[in-house]
């Protein structure tokens, strides 16, 4: 059992930022993707379409963040300290995120293009760091006896800032594919318009991605390209190729939920293929999980609470949309 | 913020006795505390902060580790211009939303009782609004539309 603690943690954690790339990123897609619709009232619409879930859903990245912290302290401070400069960006991004969703339906009209801007701006920002966090994590980070030793500023590499221009581009697809489900009429038919073009730059960054990586680090080339793990994980790829086709057919016909769903399994896929380059490492290159433990009496302490409360957390969440289920229309509000 | 908490009690028993005496909303003396009550909250939450992080130092983990062994090795550039950017932004969020406050604060209540509310009914739109959103006062444009 104690040597399990750290890997069920692990699942946790896994999960709980799945979850939060997930509900997170379609509603910082649609910030996005506001630039792209000029009227007052489609905006409002699309506001509309995530005021009333979005506070639950970045509550997803706290239950990771503080899951790290519990489970695996010495990846939490590692991380964090080498993400500094990243991370308070990402944390201003956010902020000015959720302000914009409150201020801007209290504003006077001639202000209100301030808290727009405040929306799209913070969700660029925090979209782009988060990528950028995630550049800079599999890059790995030098240690030296449990202490971090790089620069403020390590993070800050090509890599890393294309990883973060590709979760822009994953986000605001996962935005798209949401509007195309919540909306109708021609916010819809401009979100399907937007979703073809943003399918194939996904799919463009993901290629990127997945080419550079192993081209930077020889362990993952290994892992990946080697016989006999080249037959294992070449589904991962022929599903990403796969999902992308999917979706492009499911917009051509004017599906409804597919294209989400789609979206969903190409972010899990990423995901996925992130999980077979970096294990058993919590901290690339070379902490393992079991290096980077709090001892087990934690572990259990805290996992305890977690699998209590994970599932009243899940249960509300799934309340929550169905409340709030079906198309927004003008002229609705939740303000 | 002890001494808080016990007005902040207080003050809800008094309210209950006016309830029950049916004189809540004209007893002045009541009505008055509950007004310097306002703040009393966020004063209190600040009191205990300021308590248990001023009082731990210097550890960080009594009697095992103190401040000055947690610090992690981020310069002080770093550390300090992230700070500054914190007060800024903070400061502007903080106070645009107090001016909102002291708005919607100066507008009053909405009684509703100015325009028949929408029955919701076929033809016509419903507005699920909370109370007190409509920012706007009453001589000026609101978003809300009526079927007529």
């Amino acid at each position: 059992m104690e040597t399990a603690l750290p890997y069920i943690w692990a699942i946790v954690i896994l999960f709980a930022i799945m979850m939060y790339v997930v509900m997170d990123g379609f509603d910082l897609g649609i910030g996005i993707l506001y630039p792209l619709f000029r009227d007052r009232e489609d905006r409002d619409l699309m506001m509309n379409s995530v005021a009333p879930v979005w506070d639950g859903n970045e509550t997803w990245l706290v239950l990771g963040g503080a899951g790290l912290l519990a489970a695996f302290p010495l990846a939490y401070s590692i991380i964090l300290s080498a993400c500094y400069l990243p991370l308070i960006f990402m944390l201003i991004g956010l902020i000015f995120r959720g302000v914009a969703f409150e201020f801007r339906f209290k504003a006077h009209e001639h202000d209100r293009h301030f808290w727009d801007k405040a929306f799209i701006g913070g969700s660029l920002i925090a979209t782009f760091f988060q990528g950028v966090t995630l550049g800079a994590y599999i890059q790995g980070f030098p240690v030296v006896e449990r202490a971090y030793v790089g620069g403020p500023l390590d993070w800050l590499t090509p890599f890393s800032l294309f990883t973060g221009s590709s979760l822009v581009v994953g986000y605001a697809l996962l935005g798209s594919t949401w509007l195309i489900m919540k909306t109708e009429g021609h916010v819809q038919a401009e979100a399907y318009r937007i979703t073809r073009r943003l399918v194939w730059l996904l799919l463009l960054a993901i290629v990127a991605v997945s080419l550079w990586t192993p081209l930077m680090d020889a362990e993952i080339a290994r892992r990946w390209f080697t016989l006999p793990n080249l037959l294992w994980l070449s589904p991962v790829p022929l599903l990403v190729a796969l999902c992308a086709f999917l979706l492009l057919r499911s917009v051509t016909r004017q599906a409804q939920t597919a294209p989400f769903l789609y979206t969903l399994a190409l972010i899990f896929l990423c995901y996925a293929g992130f999980g077979v380059s970096l294990w058993p490492n919590i901290v690339p290159p070379d902490i393992t999980l079991q290096a980077a433990s709090s001892p087990p009496q934690s572990q259990a302490f805290t996992l305890v609470g977690t699998l209590i409360i994970l599932p009243v957390i899940l249960g509300y969440t799934l309340w929550a949309y169905r409340v709030f289920h079906g198309k927004v229309r003008h002229g609705e509000h939740y303000h | 913020m002890v001494g808080l908490g016990v007005l902040m009690i207080s003050l809800g028993l008094w309210s209950a006795w006016l309830r029950w005496r049916r004189n809540l909303f004209h007893y002045r003396p009541f009505l008055h505390f509950a007004l310097w009550m306002g703040p009393s909250g966020l004063i209190a939450i600040l009191a205990g902060w300021f308590t248990t992080e001023i009082g731990r130092q210097p550890w960080t983990v009594y009697g095992l580790m103190r401040t000055a062994d947690s610090v992690s090795a981020h310069g002080a550039t770093e550390v300090g211009v992230t700070l500054l950017l914190f007060i800024l932004i903070y400061t502007a969020v903080f106070g645009t939303g107090i001016g909102y406050l002291l708005r919607l604060v100066r507008i009053g209540p909405q009684t509703g009782e100015s325009h028949a509310p929408d029955t919701g009914g076929p033809g016509q739109e419903r507005q699920p609004m909370r109370p007190l959103s409509v920012v706007t006062g009453p001589d000026e444009n609101t978003s809300t539309r009526r079927e007529n």
